[in-house]
Parts: structure tokens; C-alpha cells; sequence
């Protein structure tokens, strides 16, 4: 047992990490790393100012999750699955490679930036959860991969009428999308119809959220595998929008009839069983209230990507999302 | 004992808030057998994550007075419970009588406990039942202790049950720099009173992911655990039945702990350590109707922290809690 896990800090005290996971460089990361990195930027510098407060505020909230540097919590049981989990090998694998130094950069500079950094991280062979941020991270992280490339989007925006004022838009006007490879879960707003049907014409799938609830574990697995199985990079883009704004209201744009952990936990367990490259944390404004002046929507977003970070660690094989 | 001035203004200058249902003030000396004495604890200093549970007494004894208010002006004589249709007045007797708060000292967890425990086991010792307001939840094992020496010296020998409604099973043997004594412990230190059922103790309410030690220890005793999983799957007055036939199992009496955390955040987001998929407020509800009906002679709520909720929904919430499980003592039929 390392130094580090023998002693329980307060949690305002210590290094902030993502759960208190190891501070690490590029050249500590191993195929098998499961490395965090913000990227607190933001295009909309106007109506959703803060997002790019993102990623420390993911942190603060991470730290109460730390349970593997903790000697005395260090074997979590989910109580309604009554399921121990170990810890160690999120001690041994799960790595903050810190923020990419984006600060005070625009556009083209900024993307060249993250697609730098997050194609350095994947040369190494590392998945990656990247703390955003708004959602104009999406486009040049995902240009940064290689190969054929697949997405699974949680809420987020739909390309409207020019098709590229959102990433799913951009990434399927430059061709690096194929729409058969793009899922799209609860978006935050109705589809244009005319998005719609060329979208699902060409093969893809938009699923509401109520048809994403009917959807049993093992589906949403082999759903999940089978996309990663056909192409050469899966990324997942988890947008806070996903949530039903009645939850945390940190969003710019309200949102009912969303998601809730009970929905999401569960699937992130799923699908971090598949070989997924990069998850991609969207949309969190940690200057908004949300409810009253408790940051719920970013231990929503943490809590479910505990699901995430046991089921890409195959800590986890299933949280029973048929019960729920 | 009492660090509040709590003077006997006429009714008329009467200001609102200053006591639990805006009921008469008073020495613990003074109450009548029976009858509630209400014991603030503004204490978090005990609390490991976000502070403000220290107004929560302060902010209890607010919302309920409001109620009482309302209901005062808007009936000046009977009220209709719109879902039974019976008619009902408040209680005019003296049913409870708020003794102020505890002497909370910042600097020592032990002269806290010491001083809290004294208010409500002298609150017991009247016969009356004490309504201890955190304050953080480390406050229950304070309250609780009084509680217990007090049942020793009214029934040497006997034992009582025991149930937590919370979103944490606060039953950690320590919590890294707090030590032994803070709100992941209370339930631990409770469950080592000597005159505990501890076999019967029971928890509501809990979601997420726990400690595997913690969760062996307290079913290697026989306790109970009930989920915010199994209260959305079985239903809430299922769940509250179950719970309090384990509690009571060769008990008389039982003491309730309330936390008002194990309800989800999106409804009660004003308090220390939030948890989602927890119970709902109908929920909630549903089970202080249950345990309404039980023979509590001792209660704690906790964690309620209005400066995280100004919208004042949180404690209005908090304050609903208690009227539903003293609903039977509040009020009278018409």
C-alpha cells in the first residue's frame, strides 16, 4: 500500500485529482491507463459562460468518490445489488493527466491544441475521460482519433438547418462520421425533421429517452460492442443535457423529461464494457445555481461515471439496470 | 443549559419562528408527562462536507411556526384534511414545550454530546419525549445517548428499537481526520448504547454505494436495511411496515432518527451530503405515516442546511417531516 492510501484527507485538503486518482504524464500511461484530462474551454462566450469552469469543479466533486486511497473505505457495496467491488486496480489504472493549457486560446489555435493532446493520449494506447467544457470540444477530440469512428451521444444538441452547429453536425458534414456509426441518446431538443429522417435514413439511431429505458443491459451492451467491434476509435459524449434539468438545473437550457441516475449509472456500466477510447464530459456551467446553491448536476455527472469508470475497469459487470 | 434567551412575551408580540410550532418556551423542569420537549443542536461541526446544518433549528422552528400561522389565519376554527375529509383544530394544551438549544462548544465534540445529552435525557426523565433539531447527523448520537440513560433509569433493564430514515448508514467506526465522533458515525456509537436492540435496528433510505464493512457489520447483527431501491420497488408504507416490525421485535419503545439527506436532491437540495435516486417527498411521507403510529418516545431530525436552499423550500420540506410524524399530537378532531 502506497503512502497515498493510508492516509484519508478532508476533502477540501490534498492534490485535486478526478477521484483522487494518481497526477501522471504522458509517458506514465500504459495501454491499460484510463486517463482524465479537462479541457476547460468554451466557445460560447455570451449566453452559457462557464462552462469552462468544468472540469475543476468535476474534481471537487470526484474527491468525495475516492474511496481507493481511503485504508478505511476501500471496498464499496452497491446496495441494491448488494455487490463488493475492489478498488485497487482504479488505484493502479486510473490516472489525471491535469488540464490541457487552453487558456486564452480561440479557435483554430484551441482545436489544434485538443487534438494534440488527446491524440498524443490515445498514440499511448490509454482511454480517456475528458472533463469538458461546452461541447466544441467534441469535434476536434474525436478529430484527433484514428480511423473509422464511432459515436454514442447522451443528450447534447442536434445539427439544425446548416448541419454543422453541433458537433454530430460537424462530425458528419467533414465525412470523419458515418451516420450508421452515430447513436444519439435524449437529446436535449426535438430533432429537425428534416436531420431526422436523412439521419436514420443513412443508418443511424435516435433514441428518445423513454425508448432508451425500455432497453435491457445486454442490448445496450451488444449495442455498444458491436459499434466498437466496427470501427477503429468509440467515443462516448456525455452531455449534462441528458439529465432532466428538474435534477440539477445547471444548464443554459432547461430540459424536462430527461434522464435520471437511475437511468444513466447503469447504462455507463454497460457500455464501459465495451471497447470504448474516449468519454467526453459536456456541458456542466458550475456558475449557475442549479438548485438553490447545491452543485447537483456534477455529482450527477460524477455518480454516473462511477458506472463508467467500474465498468471500463471490469470492476463492474452490471449495476441491474432490468430492475430499475 | 439553554443558550437562547427564550423569554415569555405575550402572545400578542408573539414573534413567529422563535419556537418549534410556534409552541410556548420553557425550562425541560416544566414538562408535563407526555408532552414533547423540542432540543436544538446547532451544531455542524461534526460535518465533513458542506456546513450550514448549525441554522437548521433555527430554520425548523421557522417553517413550522409558518405552518402553524397559516393555518391560524386561514381557520380560526376547525380545518378539513382534504383527503379524509375530517375536520381538525391544533392542540391548545400544552403538547409541546421548546426548551431552547443545547450549549454547543465549537472547540469540544465531547462537552457538545455531553450537553445535548443532558437535555434530552432530562426531557425523558419528565416522561415527555424529546424532539432533538440538528445540526449535523453526528447530533443523533448525543441525543440518543440522553435518550438512553434516561430508558435506563425508567426501565432498568428493558431495551429499545431503533430506526434511521437517511441516505448513508453513518456507521463508520471513524472518518479519517473527524476520528470517532461526526456524521458518519452516529449510527456506529448509537448502535453501542447499552440498552439498543441493536439486532433490531433498522435503516430507510440508503442509495448508492456504501461500505462493504459497514454493510456486513450491521446485517452480522441483525440489523435491517432497507434501500431507496427497495422503497421505489416494494413501495414506501411496505417498506415502513417491515421496518418497524423489525425494530420492534421484543421492544416497546422506539427512537427515530430522521435525516432529511436520504431524500432525493432534486427535491431537497438543502443539505449537507445530497444523494439522487433517493426517496421522493410521497415517499417520504408515506413512511412517517407509518411510524406515526408507533410508540417513538424519542426523535432526532437532521441536516437540515437552509443557507444551501434559499429558496426555503428545503426547510419547509423538513418542517413537513415533523408535522407528518407528530400528526397525531398536533392536532386535534374538531
Amino acid at each position: 500500500m502506497s503512502a497515498l492510501r493510508t492516509a484519508p484527507l478532508p476533502r477540501m485538503a490534498g492534490d485535486l485529482t478526478f477521484m483522487r486518482a494518481k497526477r501522471a504524464t504522458l509517458d506514465d500511461l500504459r495501454a491499460d491507463s484510463l486517463a482524465v484530462i479537462g479541457i476547460p474551454f468554451e466557445r460560447d462566450t455570451i449566453a452559457a459562460s462557464g462552462c469552462r469552469f468544468g472540469p475543476r469543479a468535476l474534481r471537487e466533486t470526484s474527491v468525495y468518490f475516492g474511496w481507493h486511497v481511503n485504508a478505511q473505505f476501500s471496498h464499496p457495496v452497491d446496495i441494491d445489488a448488494r455487490k463488493q467491488i475492489s478498488t485497487s486496480s482504479i488505484h493502479d489504472r486510473l490516472v489525471d493527466l491535469g488540464d490541457v493549457a487552453i487558456a486564452g486560446h480561440l479557435p483554430p489555435a484551441a482545436n489544434t491544441m485538443i487534438q494534440s493532446a488527446i491524440g498524443e493520449i490515445h498514440a499511448c494506447g490509454a482511454s480517456t475521460i475528458i472533463l469538458g467544457g461546452d461541447d466544441s470540444i467534441v469535434a476536434p477530440a474525436a478529430t484527433a482519433c484514428e480511423g473509422s469512428l464511432g459515436l454514442l451521444q447522451f443528450g447534447g444538441t442536434l445539427p439544425s438547418v446548416d448541419k454543422e452547429d453541433a458537433p454530430l453536425g460537424q462530425l458528419l458534414a467533414s465525412k470523419r462520421l458515418r451516420p450508421s456509426n452515430a447513436v444519439v441518446v435524449a437529446p436535449a431538443q426535438n430533432p429537425d425533421t428534416n436531420f431526422a429522417d436523412e439521419f436514420e435514413n443513412a443508418g443511424g439511431r435516435l433514441l428518445t429517452a423513454r425508448k432508451f429505458r425500455r432497453l435491457p443491459a445486454a442490448k445496450l451492451t451488444g449495442l455498444a460492442r458491436n459499434l466498437g467491434n466496427s470501427v477503429d476509435t468509440l467515443l462516448l459524449h456525455f452531455d449534462i443535457s441528458v439529465f432532466s434539468a428538474a435534477l440539477h438545473g445547471m444548464t443554459q437550457t432547461p430540459r424536462f423529461g430527461g434522464l435520471t441516475i437511475r437511468d444513466m449509472q447503469p447504462a455507463l456500466t454497460a457500455i464501459g464494457q465495451a471497447p470504448v477510447a474516449g468519454l467526453i464530459v459536456t456541458g456542466l456551467n458550475p456558475t449557475k445555481n442549479g438548485l438553490s446553491v447545491v452543485k447537483t448536476g456534477q455529482r450527477l455527472i460524477v455518480t454516473a461515471l462511477l458506472g463508467y469508470i467500474y465498468g471500463r475497469l471490469g470492476l463492474l459487470s452490471s449495476l441491474q439496470r432490468e430492475d430499475i | 443549559m439553554t443558550d437562547t434567551p427564550l423569554s415569555e412575551p405575550t402572545a400578542l408580540l408573539r414573534s413567529p419562528g422563535l419556537t418549534l410550532f410556534d409552541g410556548p418556551a420553557g425550562d425541560p423542569a416544566t414538562l408535563a408527562p407526555g408532552s414533547f420537549g423540542v432540543v436544538g443542536m446547532p451544531s455542524d461541526w461534526t460535518q465533513s462536507s458542506r456546513l450550514g446544518s448549525r441554522m437548521g433549528p433555527r430554520a425548523l422552528r421557522r417553517a413550522t411556526s409558518e405552518w402553524v400561522a397559516s393555518l391560524r389565519i386561514q381557520n380560526e376554527d376547525a380545518w378539513v384534511d382534504p383527503q379524509t375529509t375530517s375536520a381538525w383544530r391544533l392542540r391548545t394544551d400544552d403538547w409541546l414545550l421548546d426548551c431552547g438549544d443545547a450549549h454547543i462548544d465549537a472547540t469540544s465534540v465531547e462537552r457538545t454530546t455531553e450537553s445535548i445529552a443532558l437535555m434530552t435525557e432530562a426531557v425523558r426523565l419528565r416522561d415527555a419525549i424529546p424532539i432533538a433539531l440538528g445540526g449535523d447527523h453526528y447530533n443523533s448520537y448525543p441525543a440518543c445517548l440522553g435518550y438512553s440513560r434516561a430508558f435506563e433509569q425508567r426501565q432498568p433493564g428493558k431495551r429499545f428499537g431503533y430506526i434511521q430514515i437517511d441516505g448513508h448508514l453513518d456507521f463508520a467506526d471513524k472518518l479519517g481526520a473527524w476520528g470517532t465522533h461526526n456524521h458518519a458515525t452516529n449510527g456506529r456509537r448509537n448502535s453501542e448504547l447499552p440498552n439498543i436492540a441493536r439486532e433490531n435496528m433498522v435503516w430507510i433510505g440508503i442509495t448508492g454505494w456504501v461500505d462493504g464493512g459497514e454493510l456486513e457489520q450491521i446485517e452480522g447483527m441483525g440489523g435491517k436495511i432497507f434501500s431507496s431501491g427497495d422503497v421505489h420497488r416494494l413501495g414506501a408504507t411496505a417498506v415502513a411496515e417491515q421496518a418497524l416490525a423489525h425494530a420492534m421485535r421484543g421492544c416497546d419503545h422506539l427512537y427515530l432518527s430522521i435525516d432529511i439527506d436520504a431524500m432525493d436532491a432534486g427535491f431537497l437540495p438543502g443539505t449537507g451530503s445530497i444523494v439522487h435516486s433517493g426517496i421522493t417527498p410521497h415517499q417520504y411521507c408515506a413512511i412517517l405515516d407509518v411510524l406515526a403510529a408507533a410508540p417513538i418516545d424519542g426523535l432526532d431530525i437532521a441536516e437540515l442546511a437552509p443557507s444551501l436552499d434559499p429558496s426555503g423550500r428545503s426547510e419547509r420540506i423538513a418542517a413537513h417531516m415533523l408535522l407528518r410524524v407528530l400528526w397525531n399530537h398536533i392536532l386535534q378532531p374538531a
